[in-house]
């Protein structure tokens, strides 16, 4: 039985300043590394035996990975940027409100003051309440190593329950989120055992509303695959559909499609079953929200 | 109906430890530091059931740790829980084991200086063990040729052989049964069960432990009974009393979790002796969830009513699923059977109750002591009867409940006394008005997605275990009261406060006895060197047994300064009294009518100073009742019929606590306990995987999860009330509270779900899992 | 293991204390340098009882390295009144409304509300329950808790003491 007061496993901790030290220390030969962040999952897992690196590598002394910038349409964010600035940057835009609602579901007050949003996509949690948003939003990452830097999408880049794409001394530099144009909405809902729970399915939309017609839709749901799943049956569905009542049969079959799509097993925090049967509920929830929003006038 | 107007007991005061605890300052068990303290660290068992082969220490032991294993501790076999007589009390378990019967025994210790040095030398010791086959569900457990988890046990001084494992049975009866059954109109049979849920109390269970010079020890534990203690420790280790010195230390909550002197206490003791230097045992949240939980339940009800609502004969047989040790299950059974005959009257009753081992983490009390899972039971099948019957639920309770001048049965059947006071009715009908009972509607009525229900739910718990004669539970307290020099005064007392303010009420009733204000009187920090025995704080006898010892003593001291003041203002003692200064709160010894008076401080300075002693008074007293503490919920649910699941929209509860010592930590107790019924109800149990015999939540709080502030009803939504009695057996009338609050909450919220869905879930927690499916099966469609 | 002599600042004084790289803020605040106030009560994050401010703001110290936050402003709860014999207007509006029953989550509880109130001087109800979500108490049902954070809050006093 582990020993949660402590952390048994012996490491070097090192906290370099800058990206250039970063990388120096990542090519040094033969090295165990594992770069921590806020350190909110990492060392948890620590404490669990399920890690157990000769050096932690800490992002959060590097300012460069700390920022939120818009340009072009995109918004950056650094790797080490804090989920709390994240949920606040993305409260004020309308179109990834999806966003805000997912990163601020992320633990609790304290959590969000010491977790990052690389973090929380590089941990490779099925549960990953960010992942969900930026899956429908069409996020890239920027990857960075000492030699260069490459651009994935963020669906290549999970590869399933702690695996990504990262190579050994690459790190994630940024999040990369297209702004959506005007007439986007979007939503996020998390079903959680009791608040501050990971969650046992949560989801995420992003509509393109014109007029009643709904242009198109972007769904992904986590905690209900190996990986959170970006879904394209509803989109099928709605795409190009004069949506009456939000609240419709029309409705009622993309979300059918959604349960249809997913591939939930049973864990402790719920069942496959139970899943599979409240994911169209919470798709039709969130549509539902996400349509008013992409109204335009309405907030 | 308060006889008195009190100027002490009944208002609101700051917490003697609110001070300290809000700035850090208060010393838990967990806090305590001594100089060249070790650290203890346990080795569990990573298996369900096995025979230790070997425990190979020299890894350890060359690092320079001090080991313990079952070899080097003493052999007595005893039983955590010293509440019951000897020869009621099963005996099955040592400082550490042969046999590993749970995930998470104990299987050796080791001392360190530091908590990773100790967790070092853990990792190098080496167990060989024989793996033994497991058994996780009771109903396998009795059958003919399953695995048997002890050939026998000790029962007081004998040997008790076991068989199918049961740990032990009761059967109680009264009436005729059969003719019972055959007077009613209706009869209702129906199972129900509630979860193996944990403590989650949020300071782990801890102790430091420092061997004496003289080989005694001193001890801060966590326990609910420095005095049990004390007791065990000296007959494991064969210390005399006089030389074990358990010390009262603040608690981080408790609910049952301590009420035993729970295992690390005895390991710690062994680490420090073999040591020779304190040694610090704090276990960790994992640890603590592997060692103890409540008794889950499973239960088959069954009463008979005639047509007009009047039960005629009712019968409850239960399962106990006690886990790899037998703490405390005759007790409990016996408990059981009296929490079912005394809500609702009945001329004929059977109980029938078996405990059985199992290879899981053993059952303790925890809050209620079986009585929220009765009581669930009971208040569902009350409802089921009231809509059978075409009658107001409200009623049917009206028309049975057991009440004023009744007989009721307290913890078990031989602890009876007659009810003097009661609130149970008033409750009633006012939690009716405050929550909209009318308004609540038919299920069939309801329509939308979310639909809202209301269910009542009655309960009590017994103020303590006193009675006319001993029974099979211990029950007294002992307390001494002195009269400081300055007119303030000192209470002694081996109580523990959990939490709920039982040393404030202390101090309220020794200040309300000798006339002074409750902040000059000085609860003392207590040990068991100095304090006369207690039996432990637990079953809801704080206020009521303890505090009935403390108004002994202080009533004797008052006595003794009111001689002293009669001598120095040359009157009769007994024409005296004394009341409180209104501005500094000392008390004001005065003849009426006269000038003639002096202050409190003035009498004991004198006295000191001609050497007449100090005005003081000790008692040890046992109640001769325990009178029952009432309360009763109201709760509004609301159900989402798509998703199943449920919230708690609002809540009324009520208590008939006689006269209410601290008003706003009373309503406290209300909602916390309010709180954790409502998580017995729709929350929380631990599962077994039965492939491993581990938790399938892994024992830590990522997955055993306990209601947040988000759960809870706002605060405008959670009305809180007092019935206004007074307890006559009770210091300055009052009863308990504690355990009460939460056992009316689960069948309440059952009933609520009823009335919301008109789908009645008798097995708790009501998960959305299990609603949704239920939902299903009834025709909802999402 | 190698061992560090490292400065950390906790209630605007300065500790030098000699940690390991694996040691984590809980345990050499509560047990190296011996301020109880900090609990532990999951070492998983869950429960909130060890929480302690940095440069203001709540964070878990037993998710922490000791060595992260050398340089850092730590609040303990023992840091929060503001003299000797005083109490800070949360934590009297705690014992006031009887908000403390065990006590062992209260340190956690407090120093959430404190960082609560300064940001959000008149936060409504949600915001309060929203606040303390990931602070587990099991005593008190979290009612009195939540109005001694309102009664705080309407005393005005809260948001202009730093702590
Ligand atoms: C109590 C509690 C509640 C939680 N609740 C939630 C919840 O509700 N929802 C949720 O989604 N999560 C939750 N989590 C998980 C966790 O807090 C989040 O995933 C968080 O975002 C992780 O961020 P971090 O900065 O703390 O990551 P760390 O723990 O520091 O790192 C996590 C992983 O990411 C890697 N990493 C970090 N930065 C980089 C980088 N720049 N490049 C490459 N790899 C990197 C690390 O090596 C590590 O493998 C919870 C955790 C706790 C303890
Ligand atoms: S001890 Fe840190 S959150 Fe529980
Ligand atoms: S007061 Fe005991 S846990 Fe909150």
């Amino acid at each position: 039985m582990h020993n949660s007061r402590i952390i048994t496993n012996e490491f070097d901790f090192c906290q370099p300043a800058t990206l250039t030290e970063l990388f120096g220390l990542l090519n040094e030969p033969g090295g165990d590394d594992r770069l921590i962040a806020g350190g909110t999952d990492i060392l948890v897992m620590m404490k669990e035996g399920r890690h157990c690196p000769k050096r932690l590598v800490s992002t959060m002394k590097i300012d460069e990975l700390d920022f939120i910038e818009i340009k072009d349409g995109v918004m950056r964010i650094g790797a080490a940027t804090k989920l709390k600035k994240v949920a606040a940057a993305c409260r004020e835009i309308k179109s990834i409100l999806a966003l805000h609602e997912g990163v601020s579901s992320i633990g609790k007050l304290q959590i969000l003051n010491m977790a990052t949003i690389a973090g929380n996509i590089c941990t490779a949690s099925p549960a990953a309440d960010s992942v969900p948003p930026l899956l429908t939003l069409g996020t890239t990452l920027t990857l960075k190593s000492g030699d260069g830097e490459r651009q994935v999408a963020l669906e290549d880049f999970i590869l399933g329950p702690g695996k990504t794409a990262i190579g050994r001394d690459e790190i994630v530099y940024s999040v990369n989120i297209p702004l959506p144009a005007e007439g986007v909405g979007s939503s996020f809902r998390k079903m959680e055992r009791v608040g501050a729970d990971i969650a046992k399915i949560n989801i995420a939309i992003s509509i393109k509303r014109n007029g009643d017609v709904c242009e198109s839709c972007k769904v992904a749901v986590g905690s209900c695959a190996p990986t959170a799943l970006l879904i394209d049956e509803p989109g099928g569905i709605l795409s190009g559909q004069l949506i009456s009542d939000p609240e419709s049969d029309l409705i009622r079959r993309a979300g059918v499609a959604v349960s249809e799509a997913i591939r939930p097993i049973d864990d402790i925090r719920s069942t496959a079953e139970y899943r599979r049967k409240v994911a169209k509920v919470l798709f039709m929830d969130v549509f539902q929200v996400a349509w008013d929003r992409a109204k335009g006038d309405a907030s | 109906m308060s006889e008195k107007k009190f100027f002490s007991v009944g208002r609101d005061t700051q917490k003697k430890d609110g001070y300290a605890k809000a700035t850090g300052a208060e010393i838990f068990s967990s806090d305590v530091i001594l100089p060249g303290m070790l650290y203890g660290r346990v080795l569990r068992s990573p298996h369900p059931h096995a025979r230790i082969v070997s425990v190979d220490t020299s890894g350890a032991e060359a690092m320079g740790a001090v080991c313990i294993t079952y070899d080097e501790v003493p052999k007595t076999v005893y039983n955590e829980r010293q509440v019951s007589i000897p020869e009621k009390t099963y005996r099955d378990r040592t400082v550490l084991p042969d046999i590993v019967r749970h995930v998470g025994e104990g299987v050796m210790a080791v001392a360190a200086p530091t908590e990773s040095l100790a967790e070092k030398a853990l990792a190098a010791v080496k167990v060989e063990y024989e793996l033994l086959p497991g058994l996780f569900d009771p109903e396998e457990a009795l059958k003919e040729g399953a695995p048997a988890l002890y050939p026998e046990v000790m029962l007081g001084d004998a040997v008790l052989p076991i068989k199918n494992n049961i740990a032990c049975q009761r059967i109680i009866e009264e009436g005729d049964l059969a003719e019972g059954f055959a007077k009613a109109d209706l009869i209702v049979e129906e199972s129900f069960a509630t979860g193996r849920v944990y403590h989650g109390q949020m300071e782990t269970k801890g102790v430091v432990c420092k061997p004496e010079a003289d080989g005694g020890i001193t001890v801060w534990p966590t326990t609910q009974s420095i005095h049990n203690t004390r007791q065990l420790l000296g007959r494991i280790f064969s210390i005399p009393l006089s030389k074990v010195n358990v010390h009262r230390v603040t608690i981080g909550g408790a609910f049952g979790s301590s009420i035993q002197m729970n295992t690390p206490i005895a390991i710690c003791v062994a680490l420090a002796r073999k040591a020779g230097k304190p040694v610090k045992l704090v276990l960790t949240r994992e640890e603590d969830m592997y060692n103890h939980c409540k008794y889950p339940s499973r239960i088959k009800l069954k009463y008979g009513v005639t047509r007009d609502g009047m039960i005629t004969a009712g019968q409850l047989e239960t399962l106990v699923d006690a886990g790899a040790h037998n703490i405390q299950v005759y007790p409990l059974l016996g408990c059981m059977a009296g929490w079912f005959v005394s809500l609702y009257r009945m001329p004929a009753l059977r109980f029938a109750g078996t405990g059985v081992y199992t290879n899981k983490t053993p059952a303790c009390a925890m809050q209620g002591y079986g009585n929220p899972q009765v009581t669930f039971a009971v208040e569902s099948l009350m409802d089921i009867i009231a809509e059978k019957l075409g009658m107001d639920p409200i009623e049917l309770r009206m028309k049975n409940y057991v009440g004023m001048g009744q007989t009721f049965w307290g913890q078990g059947p031989t602890v009876r006394s007659i009810i003097r006071s009661c609130g149970v009715e008033e409750m009633l009908v006012k939690g009716r008005e405050m929550i909209g009972w009318n308004e609540r509607g038919r299920p069939e009525d309801k329509t939308g997605r979310y639909r809202r229900g209301i269910g009542v739910g009655r309960g009590f718990h017994t103020s303590g275990t006193g009675a006319p004669q001993p029974g099979e539970v211990i029950d007294y307290s002992t307390a001494m009261v002195k009269i400081n020099e300055d007119g303030s005064a000192d209470v002694s007392t081996a109580l523990m406060c959990h939490g709920g303010g039982t040393l404030d009420a202390i101090a309220k009733i020794v200040g309300e006895e000798l006339g002074i204000a409750v902040e000059l009187v000085g609860v003392s920090p207590s040990d068991t060197a100095t304090t006369g025995y207690d039996v432990c704080t637990h079953a809801t006898r704080g206020i009521y047994c303890g505090g009935a010892a403390a108004l002994r003593a202080a009533t004797t001291a008052r006595k003794s300064i009111l001689e002293i003041a009669a001598k120095l203002l040359d009157v009769n003692p007994e024409a005296l009294m004394i009341a409180p200064d209104p501005e500094s709160g000392h008390g004001l010894i005065y003849l009426e009518g006269t000038d003639k008076r002096i202050t409190v401080g003035e009498a004991a300075k004198t006295a000191q100073l001609k050497g007449w002693g100090t005005a003081i008074g000790v008692a040890s007293h046992r109640q001769t009742n325990c009178p029952p503490c009432f309360v009763t919920n109201f709760i509004e649910v609301e159900v989402d019929t798509w998703t199943g699941e449920i919230r708690t929209t609002r809540a009324v509860a009520a208590v008939d606590a006689g006269t209410v010592m601290n008003p706003k930590l009373t309503a406290g107790q209300l909602e916390g306990g309010l709180c954790r019924g409502i998580a017995l109800a729709l929350l929380e149990d631990t599962d077994y995987d039965p492939e491993t015999g581990r938790m399938t939540c892994n024992g830590g709080f990522t997955d055993y999860k306990m209601y947040t502030a988000k759960e809870m009803p706002m605060v405008d939504d959670l009305q809180v009330f007092f019935a206004n009695t007074y307890e006559p057996s009770g210091p300055f009338g009052a009863k308990g509270v504690g355990e009460a609050a939460n056992n009316a909450t689960a069948g309440a919220v059952a009933n609520a779900v009823q009335n919301a869905i008109g789908i009645r879930i008798n097995d708790a927690p009501m998960t959305p899992e299990k609603v949704l499916k239920r939902l299903e099966e009834a025709g909802f469609n999402n | 293991m190698k061992k560090e002599l490292i400065t950390l600042t906790i209630n605007r004084e300065q500790y030098d204390v000699v940690v390991e790289d694996n040691e984590l803020l809980s345990n050499v605040i509560h047990d190296t340098i011996g301020m109880t106030g900090t609990k532990y009560g999951c070492g998983t994050g869950e429960c909130g009882a060890c929480t302690v401010l940095v440069n203001g703001e709540p964070v878990l110290a037993c998710i922490t390295l000791a060595k992260a936050v050398q340089g850092a402003e730590i609040v303990t709860i023992e840091g929060v009144a503001p003299e000797p014999g005083k109490l800070d207007p949360i934590q009297e509006a705690f014992v006031e409304q009887a908000a403390i029953q065990c006590g062992f989550c209260t340190p956690g509880m407090i120093l959430v509300a404190k960082d609560l109130l300064i940001r959000n001087p008149k936060p409504t109800e949600d915001e309060i329950r929203d606040a303390i979500r990931g602070n587990i108490c099991r005593c008190t049902g979290y009612t009195s808790i939540v109005k001694a954070i309102q009664d705080a809050a309407d005393s005005g006093l809260c948001c202009r003491s730093k702590p």
